[in-house]
C-alpha cells in the first residue's frame, strides 16, 4: 500500500485513507472536466445573451458577467463544490497526518545533520501570507504547534500529491525544480553555481531537485513557517541532500551582499503582493554576486490571453481559494520590475515542464503549452 | 474495533481555513448540504474500495481476515478499476448539476425553456 513513499517523513496512509485521498482526486478531476464546462456553456449560451438583450450592449468587463453568473444555481453549486472538495482534501490529509503526528515529530529529530535548520522565534509572518489560509489549507504555510512540530510540512507534502493530482512529479512533487534548472541550462548551458538560494521553499520539493544538479554547491532555502521548515530539513536529511534552511522573509533576508550565484523560487511570487514583489527582486539583486543569476518560476497563465470564463475562473482563485495576489501576478510586468531592480539580460517566457534538465536544451521561449506542461520563467543576471 | 478505525483518534479537531465563507448568497444552508452530500459520496467511494479489496482478497486467498484487507497490495490495475467505479458514482450523484447544460447543448430551445420554467418554479 505504501510503496509510493519516497522518504520516511512522508505520512503513512492506511487502506481507507488512500481510498479517501484518491476519491477526492477523482472528484476534483470530475468537477474540472465535467461540471466546469457546464459553467462556460451557461455563461456563453444564457448569461451573456441575456445580459446583452437586457442592457442593449455587451458587458464592459468579466466582473459584470460574473455578478450575473452568481445568480445562477448551477454556478453557485460549482463554486461550493470546488471549495468543499478543497476542504475535504485538506481534511482527508489532515486526519492522516494528525493520526501519526507524534511519530512524525520524533522522526524529524536528526542526529548529525549534513545541512542545518535555523528558526526565528520573533519572526513576523508577512500579512499577505497570514491574512487568509492560502489554498484553503487550514494552518496555512506558517502554522506551528509546538517546538518540535512538523504538522504543516507533513500536511503540505502529502496534500501536494493529492492537490497536484500527480501532474508535478508524483510523490516527490519536483518537476518545477527540474524545470527551473532546465531554464538555467537553456539560457546558460555551462552554469555552475557554488552557492544557491531557494526562496519560499516550503518542504523543499523544488529545492532538492535544484540542489541535485549541483552537488559541489552549498544550497540554502528560506520560508516563513517554522513547522514547515522543520519538516523540510528532516525530509532533506532523510533524502541525503544537505540544505541550510532558515526562517526568513524574502523581502529582507539576513544574507550578506554579493553572496549567491543562483537564486530561485518556485510558484512563490503569486503568493506575495504588489508591494513585496519589487522588494524581493531588489533583495535578489543585493545578495547575488555580480554575474549571478535570478530565476523565478511562476504559473503559466496570463490574464491578457484569457477569455471571459478564464477570468471568472481566476476570480474563483482570488475569492474562494484564497489567492489574493492571483490577478496581480497574472498581470504583473515582471520584465520591467526585474530591470528596475537592476537586472540585465532579463527574459520572461515559457519553459517546457520537465522531470530532467539537460544542458543546452532549446525548450524555452515558445508559446505556453498549458498548465503543468509549461511554466513562466522570469530570469536575469546581476 | 475494525482495522479501518483502529488508528483514528477519538476526538478529531475540525480544522477550518481562515477566509471568506459561503459562495451561496442565500446563506450557508445550501453550502452545508452540498458539503454533506459530497462527504457522503466520498464515504461511499471508500466503502466501495474496501469491498473491492474484500472481493479480491477473498478470490485470491479463499478466506481472509481484517489484517489481510489492510495489507492488501493494491496494484495499478485495481487502482484504475476503482477510479472508474468512483467516476460512475460521481456521474450518478451529481448528474442533476449537468442537466441544464445538457439541455443547452441539445439545442432544443423549447425543451430548454420548458426545463428552465419548471426549474425556476421550484
Amino acid at each position: 500500500m505504501n510503496a509510493h513513499r519516497p522518504h520516511p517523513m512522508m505520512p503513512v496512509s492506511n487502506h481507507d485513507e488512500i481510498s479517501e485521498q484518491l476519491a477526492i482526486v477523482d472528484m476534483k478531476a470530475f468537477l474540472g472536466l465535467k461540471i466546469e464546462p457546464c459553467q462556460r456553456l451557461l455563461l456563453e449560451k444564457k448569461v451573456k445573451p441575456n445580459f446583452e438583450a437586457k442592457k442593449g450592449e455587451p458587458a464592459r468587463n468579466h466582473q459584470e458577467l460574473r455578478k450575473e453568473m452568481e445568480k445562477e444555481t448551477s454556478y453557485q453549486a460549482w463554486l461550493t463544490m470546488n471549495s468543499v472538495a478543497q476542504d475535504m482534501m485538506w481534511d482527508a490529509v489532515g486526519t492522516c497526518v494528525d493520526r501519526q503526528i507524534e511519530d512524525l515529530n520524533k522522526k524529524a529529530k536528526i542526529k548529525n545533520p549534513k545541512g542545518s535548520l535555523t528558526t526565528n522565534p520573533g519572526f513576523e509572518v508577512p500579512n499577505y501570507i497570514s491574512a487568509r489560509d492560502i489554498h484553503r489549507m487550514p494552518g496555512n504555510y506558517h502554522g506551528t504547534y509546538g517546538s518540535e512540530d512538523v504538522r504543516q510540512g507533513a500536511l503540505f507534502d502529502r496534500g501536494a500529491v493529492v492537490y497536484q493530482m500527480g501532474r508535478n512529479g508524483g510523490y516527490m512533487n519536483d518537476i518545477r525544480g527540474h524545470t527551473i534548472v532546465s531554464h538555467c541550462f537553456s539560457r546558460w548551458s555551462d552554469i555552475k553555481p557554488l552557492k544557491i538560494l531557494d526562496m519560499g521553499c516550503t518542504v523543499g520539493h523544488s529545492t532538492l531537485a535544484i540542489a541535485s544538479y549541483f552537488p559541489q554547491a552549498q544550497t540554502f532555502a528560506i520560508d516563513v513557517g517554522e513547522g514547515m521548515l522543520r519538516y523540510a530539513h528532516a525530509r532533506a536529511e532523510r533524502l541525503n541532500i544537505p540544505v541550510h534552511f532558515s526562517q526568513q522573509n524574502a523581502e529582507e533576508t539576513n544574507f550578506p551582499d554579493n553572496e549567491f550565484d543562483l537564486i530561485t523560487s518556485s510558484a512563490v511570487l503569486h503568493e506575495t503582493s504588489g508591494k513585496a514583489l519589487p522588494k524581493i527582486f531588489d533583495e535578489c539583486m543585493r545578495i547575488l554576486k555580480p554575474g549571478g543569476v535570478m530565476s523565478h518560476l511562476e504559473v503559466p497563465s496570463r490574464m491578457d490571453d484569457m477569455d471571459t470564463w478564464g477570468r471568472i475562473r481566476g476570480d474563483y482563485e482570488i475569492q474562494y481559494n484564497y489567492e489574493p495576489f492571483w490577478k496581480g501576478a497574472l498581470t504583473a510586468d515582471f520584465h520591467s520590475l526585474a530591470e528596475k531592480s537592476g537586472f540585465k539580460e532579463v527574459t520572461v517566457g515559457f519553459q517546457d515542464a520537465t522531470p530532467k534538465a539537460v544542458r543546452g536544451n532549446k525548450n524555452f521561449g515558445g508559446p505556453s503549452k498549458g498548465v503543468h506542461r509549461s511554466w513562466l520563467m522570469i530570469s536575469g543576471v546581476k | 474495533m475494525s482495522y479501518a478505525s483502529s488508528g483514528q483518534k477519538k476526538e478529531e479537531k475540525v480544522w477550518i481555513p481562515k477566509g471568506k465563507p459561503s459562495p451561496f448568497h442565500d446563506g450557508p444552508r445550501n453550502d452545508q448540504l452540498f458539503a454533506m452530500v459530497m462527504a457522503l459520496t466520498v464515504e461511499v467511494a471508500i466503502l466501495r474500495d474496501r469491498l473491492d479489496t474484500h472481493e479480491r482478497v477473498s478470490e485470491e486467498k479463499g478466506g481472509f481476515s481484517g489484517k489481510d484487507i489492510e495489507e492488501y497490495n493494491t496494484d495499478n490495475e485495481s487502482l484504475g478499476y476503482r477510479s472508474e467505479l468512483r467516476k460512475r458514482i460521481y456521474h450518478k450523484v451529481f448528474r442533476v448539476l449537468r442537466e441544464e447544460a445538457a439541455l443547452m447543448e441539445s439545442n432544443s430551445k423549447e425543451e430548454y425553456d420548458d426545463f428552465m420554467e419548471s426549474y425556476e418554479k421550484d
